[in-house]
């Protein structure tokens, strides 16, 4: 195939056709850029979720020591700090119980070489292992189905202190980000119908336009992929070039969505940020998906409505 | 060369047959005029030939291979070896007399430098030397059938197809497209000529099949047009 003759004969369709052309690009753009959102959202569930299963162990944190009576710190429900005999009586328990899946105790030492992960450095350094509980970290083979039956058998028993699960914002906030999600999936199909539609339009007026170019073509010899590549060409190039902006949208709503109004949980870390490279993947996978749909849908058009 | 065998064509929405048991054998180099009148059959035969149709019974060969069975995909293979003229040129009026020319070696693959010697090569036999960078709208319809020829025949087919090439031209046109495809012929093409017009017949001398309602009614070796009317 002589590049650059079909090439030419690229650039001359796409010129020819080009109020058509830049209709196609457009609505390539908003399709994949609401595949390109889909996507984001679908991994910033993913990013949540992964947050969020860490905290769906449930914490049966121990007795500290109380604080002394005037200190200004309300007495919780310990008398004393836990005893071993009390902590290894709830080990035994824990490992014998039916709801409970695996175990792991959580010394006051460990919570604070954890706490010192995610604490700021002046944080960490005036906190001791005194200041943080003690706690097995409890998995629950159901957490939704027992979590309240197994905070009801645990929560009375000697050297308890409390227990503690994933809040419920974090489960409304995913809701919020799956209704996201969905809305982006329903919308990039339907835009994306629509850009199917236009491609098959585009190439049968195209076609029609160029009926006596490829009535030559054909007469001469060039094979059918010869008549129908400048046509499949032209339609991978615009959709290619939509993704591109696609992309640019994306990164463009991923910044204001995450970077500006939802600037401080973000920097928190409440909620997760998405990296460029996220933003990349999105908008790439939409650009290949893309330009393969608008190469399938041409060669259907080019095969079932244009006979050239 | 070219063989049709009993050869029919009915069209799916004709009452009868375009061509009703038709057989020709056309040799290797020969001339021959396809004539009758209009809807007699002779574009049929020229198009089975294309296998831009298929007949609808019968067999066609050219270049002792089976148009009619052949896959879809040899078909571009198969026109490579015909070379086609019509009556209106049909050509690209955006392009100049070389880019025309070109194109027909351009779509299947002929390299940039090949394409560069053959285009000067066969303008000159067609008589459009110097024209080669004019455009066909500034050409004469002699001229532009010239380059039509010029494109036709740039491949060096087996077999030159003409379907009415001199309908659109003035007598005195006409007898230099003759003298042309004359030439052609003498390098060896073989040329199949459909036409209606009895000066050129007559004053050629070449062998003449005659189709009436889809049927050979005549096929004579230097013949003339209007013999028996």
């Amino acid at each position: 195939m002589r590049a650059n003759f079909v090439l030419t004969g690229v650039a001359t369709g796409i010129r020819r056709n080009l109020t058509m052309t830049i209709a196609l690009v457009l609505s390539t753009a908003i399709a994949l850029a609401f595949v390109g959102a889909a996507i984001l959202a679908s991994r910033e569930i993913t990013n949540f979720k992964h947050d969020y299963e860490g905290k769906l162990n449930v914490s049966l944190y121990l007795c500290p020591t109380p604080p002394k009576l005037g200190s200004g710190v309300a007495p919780g429900p310990c008398k004393h700090k836990y005893t071993t005999a009390e902590k290894d009586a709830l080990a035994a328990e824990l490992h014998t119980d039916p709801l409970v899946s695996s175990v792991k105790f959580l010394s006051q030492e460990d919570a604070l070489a954890r706490f010192k992960e995610t604490a700021t450095p002046e944080v960490a350094r005036l906190t001791t292992a005194a200041d943080l509980p003690a706690s097995f970290t409890v998995k629950l083979k159901d957490i939704k189905k027992d979590y309240d039956k197994f905070v009801a058998a645990y929560k009375q028993k000697p050297g308890v202190s409390g227990t503690s699960n994933a809040s419920k914002v974090l489960k409304t906030l995913l809701n919020v980000i799956d209704g996201i999600r969905l809305f982006a999936i329903m919308i990039a199909i339907v835009v994306l119908i629509a850009s199917i539609l236009l491609i098959a339009n585009t190439i049968q007026v195209a076609a029609a336009q160029r009926k006596n170019e490829t009535s030559i073509m054909r007469l001469v010899g060039a094979s059918r992929w010869m008549t129908e590549l400048p046509f499949m060409l032209e339609t991978i190039v615009a959709a290619a070039i939509g993704g591109l902006i696609a992309m640019g949208l994306i990164a463009v709503g991923k910044q204001i969505v995450l970077n500006d109004i939802f600037k401080i949980p973000v920097s928190n870390g409440v909620i997760p940020n998405l990296s460029t490279n996220d933003v990349l993947v999105a908008g790439g996978v939409g650009l290949i998906s893309g330009v393969v749909l608008a190469g399938l849908t041409a060669f259907a058009t080019l095969r079932l409505y244009v006979r050239l | 060369m070219i063989r049709l065998e009993n050869v029919s064509k009915v069209y799916p929405a004709g009452a009868r047959p375009a061509l009703d048991s038709v057989s020709i054998d056309i040799d290797k180099g020969e001339f021959v005029f396809l004539i009758g009148q209009s809807g007699s059959g002779k574009s049929t035969v020229l198009r089975l030939l294309l296998r831009e149709e298929l007949p609808t019974k019968g067999n066609v060969h050219v270049d002792s291979r089976n148009v009619g069975k052949m896959a879809n995909r040899k078909v571009p293979d198969l026109r490579r070896k015909i070379g086609c003229v019509f009556q209106d040129f049909r050509l690209l009026p955006k392009k100049n007399v070389f880019e025309n020319v070109a194109f027909a070696l351009e779509v299947i693959n002929k390299s940039p430098k090949s394409i560069r010697r053959t285009v000067p090569e066969v303008l000159e036999l067609v008589g459009l030397t110097g024209k080669a960078q004019r455009m066909p709208g500034e050409l004469s319809g002699g001229e532009q059938q010239r380059v039509a020829i010029a494109r036709a025949f740039v491949n060096r087919p087996l077999v030159l197809l003409a379907d009415e090439p001199t309908g659109n031209l003035d007598p005195d046109t006409s007898q230099g497209i003759m003298s042309l495809l004359e030439r052609i012929n003498r390098t060896g093409t073989t040329v199949v000529m459909a036409t209606h017009d009895n000066n050129i017949v007559d004053a050629m001398r070449r062998r003449v099949v005659e189709l009436d309602a889809g049927r050979v009614i005549r096929d004579q070796n230097r013949g003339v047009y209007g013999v028996g009317r």
